[in-house]
This record gives C-alpha cells, sequence and structure tokens, in this order.
C-alpha cells in the first residue's frame, strides 16, 4: 500500500517534469506572437517544475517510513536494512543502495533547481532554456527511479527480516558524505543549465555567469566537502593507512570537481575582460558532463567491473544520455563560437589573464590525465583482451609535478595585474617570501631530508604561503594609513569590503596548508607489520609497541575483535593505549578499523591485521607513521572557512538585485 | 737439496669471497622473512578481483592466498621482481600495479607526457593570437586593479 503510493508520487513528479519541459518550450513559441501569453506558459512550465520537489519529498519520506516500519514487502527495504539496524542507520540506509541512492539524487536536483527557478525568474530571457534544460536532467533521473530502478519494487519473495546495510556505510562520515557529493552533483547542473540557456539564446554576455556564480561556488563547496569527508572517511575506516587511493569513484568525484575550480577562475576573466567566453561555456559543459559520467561510474559500477557491462540496461540509458546530452551541448558551443569570440587582447604573457590561463590549462591537463588513467581499465580491456589498473604511483608521479604548479601558480597569480605585469613588480614582491622559504628548505635539509620531490614541494608551499600572506598584510596596512584602522579591524574589513578576493585567498592558503600534509604523509609514511604475542614489542622509528591482549566480544549484531595495544616513546615511557578492531558483521563482511595517536606532527597509525582464534594472546599488528597528515584536515577547515566567506551573500549584491527586481517589477506594471 | 718451492698462494681473500658467495643461498633462504617483506612485494600487484587495490591491504581470500604464495617464493630465495614476473605470467601484466615500460603499459608512461606537450603547443599558439592587437583594443580601466587603487588611495591620502 506505501509502496503504490511513493511509487505514484515518483510517476507524478515524472509527468510534472516531463510536462514543464513541454510548457517551457511552447511559452519559447508563443513569446514570439503573444506575449502574455508566453509568460503564463512559462509560469505554468516553472510550477510544474516546483511541483516536483513535493512529490519526489513524499516518495522519500514513504521510503523512509519503509525503513523505519521494516515494510519487507520493498526489495529495496530488504536489501539495506534488518530489524537489528538502529533507527538512525534505518533514516540514512535511504542512500544507502543503488535505488534509494538514485532516489535522493533526483530530490536533492529538484530541490537545487526549484530554488534556481524562484530566486532567478527575473532572468526572463534565459529562464525557458534553462527550464528545459535542468527539466530534462530532471527527467532522465526520476525516469530512472520511476522505471528500471525503481525503489520501491515489490521484493520477489516475502521475508521475515533484511540482510542490513553494508558495513562500510555505517560509519557516520559514510553517512554523511554521500549527501555532500550528490549536493555537489547537482548544484553544478544549475550554472550549466543556465550556461545552455545563454547559448541558446545567444544571450553570450556575462549575465548568466553572474545569475549562477554564488550556485557554482555553493556546488563546489558541497563537492570540497564530500571529498574531503571521504577523504577522512577512508583514513579512519578502509584500514590501509592512508585517505586517498585513487580509486575509480574517487577519481569521479575529484574530476568536476577540477573542471568547477578552472570554471571559478575563468570566470573572472570573462569579468573583468570579457574573454574566454567559449572557454567559460565548454569548461561548464565538461563539468556537467563529468557529473553525469561520475553518477554513471558510481552508480552502475561500470569500471569496478568491466564484467557487469551486459547484465543490466541502465548502462546504455545512462551511456546514451550522456552522449546526447554531449553532442547537444557541444553543437550548440559550435554553432555561437563565432559570436562568443573575445572582444579583447592580451598586453603580455606576464599578467592575470595569463595567469588564470595557465591555471586552466594544468588544471585541464590533470583532469584528462586522471580520466585517462580512470578508464584505463576499460580501454585495455576493450583493445586488448586484458585489464589493466593504474597504480597511485603512477597517478602521484603524472600528476604530481602538475599539482606543484598548481600551488606555485597559487601564490604568484595573484601579484599579477590584468592586462600587464612588469617582471620587476613580480620580483619585488616575490623576493622575500622566495629568500625566506629558501631558508626553510635549507633547514630541513640540514635536518637530515633529501628527498628531491619532497624540498621542491615545501619550497613551494612556504613561498606560495608566504605571497598569500603578504597580500593579507599589504592590503590591511594601506587600510590602516588610508582609514586608521586597527589591524584586525582592517584585516576584518577586507573579508567585509571583498569577501570573494579575501574569502578566495583562505582558500589558497587551506588548499597549501593541505599540501604540507599531503608531501608529509606521501614522502615520509612509514609502516611495520609484525605478529606479536602477548607481552612481545616491536619498534618503529620512535615508537615501540607492545601487544597485550585480543578480546572478543558481540555488539548489537556486530562481532568485534579488538587488540589492546599499549604504545611507548623512544625512552620506553607509556604514551597511550590503542585498541585497533576488526568488525565483523552477521552477512560475513569485516572492515578495519584503525587507532591512531594523533599529534601535529604525525599520526601513529595501529591496524589489526590478524588474530589467534584460539588463544587470543597473539596477533598480527600493522603500525603506521602518518607525518604531518593532520595538517591535511586542518587545512581541510581552513579551505572551507574561506569558502563559505566567498560564497556568502553580498549585502551590495542584494540591494542591487532587489533593485533590478524593482526595476522589472515597474516595467513589467507598465506594459 | 730441497726445493723449496715457493707456492703462488690463493689470495685469501678471493677466497673469502668465493666461500660467501657459494654460501649466499643458503644465507638468504635462512633469514627469515617478515611481514614488510610480503608486503614489500604485494603492494606492487592488485587484487584480481577488486579494483585497483594493492594485495598488501586488500582483506580478500585471493589476496591472502596470493601473499602466502609470496612468502613462500621468498622463501624459496625468489627476488621480487622473479616473484612480480611470476605472478605477471600466471595472471596477466595487468596485476602489476606499475605499469610495464612495454607494451601496452607504456601507453600510461606516455599519455602524461603526450597530454602537457599537447597542452603546452596549444596554449603557445592561443596567447600568439591573444597578443595579436585586433581592432576593438579594450585595455581595461585602472579600477579593475584592485592594487593600483589601493596605490592611488594612499597616495591620494598622503599627499
Amino acid at each position: 500500500m506505501l509502496a503504490e503510493f511513493g511509487q505514484s508520487a515518483i510517476w507524478c513528479a515524472l509527468l510534472a517534469a516531463i510536462y514543464s519541459i513541454a510548457a517551457a518550450g511552447f511559452s519559447v513559441y508563443r513569446q514570439k506572437t503573444d506575449q502574455i501569453s508566453g509568460q503564463k506558459w512559462l509560469s505554468s512550465a516553472r510550477n510544474a517544475a516546483l511541483i516536483t520537489f513535493p512529490l519526489l519529498l513524499i516518495a522519500c519520506a514513504i521510503m523512509v517510513m519503509a525503513l523505519i516500519t521494516d515494510d519487507y514487502s520493498i526489495a529495496y527495504v530488504q536489501q539495506v536494512t534488518s530489524r537489528e539496524t538502529p533507527l538512525v542507520l534505518k533514516i540514512t540506509s535511504l542512500w544507502g543502495g543503488q535505488q534509494g541512492s538514485l532516489l535522493l539524487w533526483s530530490l536533492l536536483l529538484s530541490g537545487f533547481l526549484g530554488v534556481a527557478w524562484i530566486t532567478k525568474w527575473n532572468e526572463k530571457s534565459l529562464m525557458p532554456y534553462a527550464l528545459i534544460i535542468g527539466g530534462f536532467t530532471q527527467v532522465f533521473f526520476t525516469y530512472l527511479i520511476a522505471f528500471p530502478e525503481n525503489p520501491f519494487e515489490a521484493a520477489p519473495f516475502l521475508a521475515a527480516n533484511g540482510s542490513g546495510l553494508s558495513p562500510l556505510l555505517r560509519h557516520p562520515l559514510m553517512i554523511i558524505h554521500p549527501p555532500m557529493l550528490y549536493l555537489g552533483y547537482t548544484g553544478f547542473i544549475v550554472p550549466y543549465a543556465f550556461a545552455m540557456g545563454a547559448l541558446m539564446t545567444g544571450r553570450l554576455d556575462d549575465g548568466w555567469i553572474r545569475t549562477t556564480r554564488r550556485w557554482t561556488l555553493a556546488a563546489w563547496l558541497f563537492l570540497s566537502l564530500g571529498l574531503i569527508l571521504g577523504g577522512r572517511w577512508a583514513y579512519d575506516v578502509l584500514g590501509w593507512g592512508g585517505y586517498w587511493e585513487w580509486d575509480p569513484v574517487e577519481n569521479v568525484a575529484f574530476l568536476p570537481w577540477l573542471t568547477g575550480t578552472a570554471f571559478l577562475h575563468s570566470v573572472m576573466i570573462q569579468e573583468k575582460r570579457g574573454m574566454f567566453k567559449v572557454w567559460n561555456v565548454v569548461l561548464i559543459l565538461i563539468t556537467y558532463l563529468l557529473v553525469i559520467y561520475g553518477t554513471l561510474i558510481v552508480r552502475t559500477g561500470l569500471l569496478s567491473s568491466v564484467h557487469a557491462f551486459a547484465q543490466s540496461d541502465i548502462q546504455w540509458v545512462f551511456f546514451g544520455f550522456m552522449v546526447f546530452m554531449l553532442l547537444f551541448s557541444a553543437g550548440w558551443a559550435i554553432y555561437r563560437a563565432p559570436a562568443l569570440a573575445s572582444n579583447n587582447h592580451l598586453g603580455s604573457l606576464l599578467s592575470r589573464e595569463s595567469a588564470f590561463l595557465i591555471n586552466n590549462f594544468v588544471i585541464m591537463a590533470i583532469t584528462l590525465i586522471i580520466f585517462f588513467f580512470t578508464n584505463f581499465t576499460l580501454l585495455s580491456e576493450l583493445f586488448t583482451g586484458q585489464e589493466y589498473g593504474v597504480g597511485p604511483q603512477q597517478y602521484n608521479l603524472a600528476t604530481g609535478p602538475l599539482f606543484a604548479l598548481l600551488l606555485l601558480l597559487m601564490g604568484v597569480a595573484p601579484l599579477t595585474m590584468w592586462y600587464r605585469t612588469s617582471i620587476n613588480h613580480l620580483g619585488r614582491l616575490s623576493l622575500w617570501p622566495a629568500a625566506v622559504a629558501t631558508l626553510l628548505v635549507i633547514g630541513i635539509v640540514i635536518a637530515g631530508i633529501t628527498q628531491i620531490g619532497a624540498l621542491i614541494g615545501l619550497w613551494i608551499v612556504f613561498f606560495s604561503t608566504g605571497l598569500t600572506t603578504l597580500e593579507y598584510v599589504r592590503a590591511a596596512r594601506a587600510r590602516r594609513r588610508s582609514k586608521d584602522e586597527s589591524w584586525p579591524t582592517a584585516l576584518g574589513q577586507l573579508f567585509v569590503r571583498n569577501q570573494r578576493r579575501y574569502g578566495g585567498y583562505l582558500i589558497h592558503l587551506g588548499v597549501l596548508v593541505m599540501a604540507f600534509g599531503i608531501i608529509g604523509s606521501e614522502f615520509f609514511q612509514a609502516d611495520r607489520q609484525i605478529f606479536l604475542q602477548s607481552g612481545q614489542r616491536a619498534s618503529l622509528r620512535d615508537y615501540t609497541i607492545e601487544f597485550v591482549q585480543a578480546d572478543f566480544y558481540m555488539e548489537n549484531d556486530v562481532q568485534v575483535a579488538q587488540a589492546t595495544v599499549n604504545v611507548y616513546d623512544e625512552d620506553g615511557s607509556f604514551i597511550t593505549t590503542l585498541f585497533p578492531h576488526t568488525d565483523i558483521f552477521g552477512n560475513g563482511e569485516g572492515m578495519t578499523i584503525p587507532d591512531a595517536r594523533s599529534t601535529i606532527a604525525e599520526d601513529f597509525y595501529v591496524i589489526l591485521v590478524n588474530w589467534e582464534g584460539v588463544q587470543r594472546n597473539a596477533a598480527t599488528l600493522r603500525m603506521y607513521i602518518n607525518p604531518l597528515i593532520n595538517w591535511l584536515w586542518a587545512g581541510g577547515v581552513v579551505f572551507m572557512i574561506g569558502t563559505l566567506i566567498a560564497a556568502w551573500p553580498d549585502p551590495l549584491d542584494m540591494k542591487i538585485a532587489e533593485a533590478e527586481r524593482r526595476r522589472v517589477a515597474v516595467l513589467a506594471a507598465g506594459d | 737439496m730441497v726445493v723449496t718451492q715457493k707456492l703462488n698462494p690463493t689470495p685469501l681473500w678471493l677466497m673469502a669471497i668465493v666461500i660467501g658467495l657459494l654460501a649466499l643461498p643458503t644465507i638468504v633462504a635462512a633469514q627469515e622473512i617478515t611481514d614488510d617483506d610480503v608486503n614489500r612485494v604485494a603492494q606492487q600487484l592488485f587484487c584480481p578481483t577488486c579494483e585497483s587495490v594493492p594485495v598488501d591491504v586488500c582483506p580478500t581470500q585471493v589476496c591472502q592466498d596470493w601473499r602466502s604464495e609470496i612468502r613462500t617464493q621468498l622463501e624459496d630465495g625468489r627476488s621480487d621482481e622473479e616473484i612480480l614476473a611470476y605472478f605477471a605470467n600466471r595472471y596477466g601484466e595487468g596485476v602489476l600495479a606499475n605499469a610495464p615500460t612495454s607494451g601496452i603499459g607504456l601507453v600510461i608512461w606516455i599519455a602524461p607526457v603526450i597530454i602537457v606537450l599537447a597542452g603546452l603547443i596549444v596554449f603557445w599558439r592561443y596567447m600568439n593570437r591573444l597578443q595579436r592587437p585586433q581592432a576593438s583594443l579594450n585595455p581595461p580601466s585602472p579600477s579593475d586593479n584592485p592594487d593600483i587603487m589601493a596605490r592611488l588611495e594612499e597616495e591620494i591620502n598622503n599627499g
């Protein structure tokens, strides 16, 4: 009964979305002959688009209800939950499986689009096209959950209990990070819809960019958050001592983030200088396609198992949709390319424009390499019949130098000026940071570290951090002189006056701090695996562990094997006790949970690899030292704060928008 | 007469080396193989069933078997390269985490270089085109450069 109700809600949402596209299309046609009628059709199209959100919300609510009330007549409920599952996990298992995830995806998409349709309603000329494009994506995802991936499908047999949520999905970070990624993914569809609107109407000024700038930032914020939380989850739960393994699922979330980053930078050139219009449209098209591609990979498991290709039709539906959107968008971009020609030229290779352009080229090179590597399994299978994977070292080797170049640009680019910059200007401003960075690196060499890659990376991090900090200092000093403000006030005012610029620099600082942590943990990680009897000790660098015992107990439906490990420092004095454990779930799946002693310098991270079942007094442990890893997480926090500042609604912008709304209203009344 | 023939003595150091070399396999075999040794080899191999998961951290049964196979072979005195070659022969080169520098593995090494080179060429041509003055010149207004504005402001205040 519930299931039918939920299913009908999805069908209604699908119908409303289809109607919305048709009405928006018709409004364009009517607009030519009868403006008022055209407007009415456009309003109707928007209202239909808006109704999809409450309808999908009802569907989600019903699904949650079915999950809570253990309604095992629904296949999805059987699959992702069980009677023993705690209430919170029952609710979050809404996105614990394929169909539920797609349902949530559709809901978030309709929510995002709905807010855009309401707040950007005065963009009358772009609106019908944006409605059609956004609506088309909505129709596609709603179609998926209406038919091939129906979350309310009846179970083939009645079961008294479900099989329970996959253990990996029970961790709080795992619960929170997929919705963040979905929010990021769906958020990028708004700027794409407006960019397509601009292409289709030929209104190619930066109107669509200004309209969607905060949307892009918000999408980017959520995607970043999803990536960082996902990395933290891997570090805390997956038990291989790392946070990023260049796994296909990670990569496809990272790809749209990269192109989104390029887009956020290159739109500034169009706003200031009217250049790179084609490029910006292309960038957002690529970002959109990568979002669809990422969803395809994650949702159909295309890359994790090439052989699943023939098992389900959904890949082909997805693939067809992606190719169609690619051809459609690219066709329009090519058609409009002549009109998108730049009406400006560059004064010099040394200029803000070219700095942004280099940034874009480097990011695109990284994107291409990661895209190629990620798909290499598939390509090699197609061409040679054998699967070749690409290992993390290969990724690091190919993209590492390019990332280093980006970090360098991060420091230098803000010094450049539009049109032309003199080399003297750059040299003068970067002299001190370069000197300080060199001294620091010399100090590190004296301390005994000689890995050349790490030293170059650290120099760049110090140099760019110095330059970025100086940006704040110089601007605040100027304010202090002219406005007679105190240092804190002057610094605070910078963020208020130009939140985009100084929020942006804070993002840069966050990335640099993260880079510091990444260099530390990538270059200087140490590990050791050892079999210990109770009371035996083993050392790794300055740490010595003593295996005390292993314990076994049941926690709800989970069987836990836990080791007690004492940690001593180099002098032999006791530091702490760690409890790494392995959780084995009812369905036999296991999860290795490390325990770590964290300091600002490094993590000492211990995993219980194996244990002797009977005597309980021997175990295999793996120890890791992850230097500077906590800088990565701290940098992530700085990064988020910076993004929030940059994306926060600007009071001045709001006033301008308000005035614009009034003007439109007055004009409309005057008609 | 006793002829004292001075023997040409085999240098002691040479004998030491020969004996040492002869004894080497026994020494290697006697050396205990640690988990770290196994991990060193295992992390250069991919799990054959999971996607791009190194064998040293993979919890599946297959990878456990592979790890004990690696241990056995190390105990038999085989080198890391020999063991990797054994797995590549048996299960295909795809199991190697570090792509081979021949055959299709070479593509992995060359592709990034090609991508970067192509990027450089496109960038260069694009920059040249952009620097050519066009009909509608439109240099930026000074207000676009906050640095200039800050300096102007400063000078006005000081003057």
